[in-house]
């Protein structure tokens, strides 16, 4: 077990999911993916923060900060969709577009 | 022993991530992100970690996945989604990913890196560090999770205003 080996399992799933925000049109696998990136994030953080013994402390409490983020962002993007899918009947991000194409 | 955990977390949280991006069905996909959750929660353990592991398990496993789940089954859109974007946009989005995974696989390679100097944090030391010297941070996270309630709710009364 090294450091890098988990800090590039993080990069290739922030790398997936960053895939998944440019490549699908639901905008809850959007937020899906979002969630992977930042989770993958996370991995990276406690990884580094376990190179420096006592004061890795400090990473495992950014990773608590990053864990409530994460949770606002969740709440906050499903109403949107939520929103979404009662006006428009769709969660395609493509179909929300109001200019002619 | 760490060994084998370590690649039999890692593969599970890779076939995890890619069944969010690649499975058109969005509860498959929250079924992909809850493995790539509890494995990554397998993986804090080995890295000394049960505190995270534990909040991993509750907050993401246990309230994040299944706030995933109730939104896909309250919404039920009946139209089949015409998921995936078109060929071209798909194409430079997985150049551009295989680009940064590679470059960044390859400078951490490339770059000496330390070993590993464990310690094993428990929920004492976290607590300790969050009411002394990262108080102003916590404080100011409860006031963005009092935000992120008020901004949910006020997104949802746009609705029942449009209505009227």
């Amino acid at each position: 077990m090294t450091p890098v080996f988990v800090i590039s399992l993080a990069l290739i799933m922030f790398a997936i999911g960053l895939f998944g925000v440019l490549f699908r049109k639901n905008f809850i696998v959007i937020l899906m993916s979002l969630e992977l990136m930042l989770n993958s994030s996370n991995l990276a953080i406690v990884g580094a923060s376990q190179m420096f013994g006592e004061q890795g402390v400090q990473g495992h409490f950014l990773v608590l900060m990053i864990l409530i983020i994460a949770a606002v962002e969740v709440a906050i993007g499903l109403a949107i969709a939520v929103h979404m899918a009662r006006t428009a009947d769709t969660v395609e991000v493509d179909s929300l577009s109001e200019l002619p194409k | 022993m760490t060994e084998v955990l370590m690649w039999f977390f890692a593969i599970l949280a890779i076939i995890g991530a890619f069944t969010v991006v690649l499975n058109p069905n969005p509860f498959y996909g929250a079924m992909g992100l809850l493995l790539n959750f509890l494995s990554i929660a397998g993986m804090y353990m080995l890295l000394q970690s049960p505190i995270l592991s534990l909040l991993q398990v509750i907050v993401y496993a246990g309230g994040i996945i299944v706030f995933f789940l109730f939104v896909i089954l309250l919404l039920h859109l009946r139209r089949p989604l015409t998921d995936r974007d078109s060929s071209l946009k798909g194409i430079i989005a997985v150049a551009l990913v295989v680009v940064f995974a590679v470059v960044g696989v390859s400078a951490l390679f490339i770059y000496p890196m330390n070993g590993f100097y464990m310690v094993y944090v428990t929920a004492k030391d976290l607590g300790q560090y969050m009411l002394t010297d990262g108080l102003f941070a916590f404080e100011l996270s409860s006031f963005l999770l009092v935000v992120g309630v008020v901004a949910a709710i006020a997104i949802v009364k746009l609705y029942r205003e449009e209505e009227k």
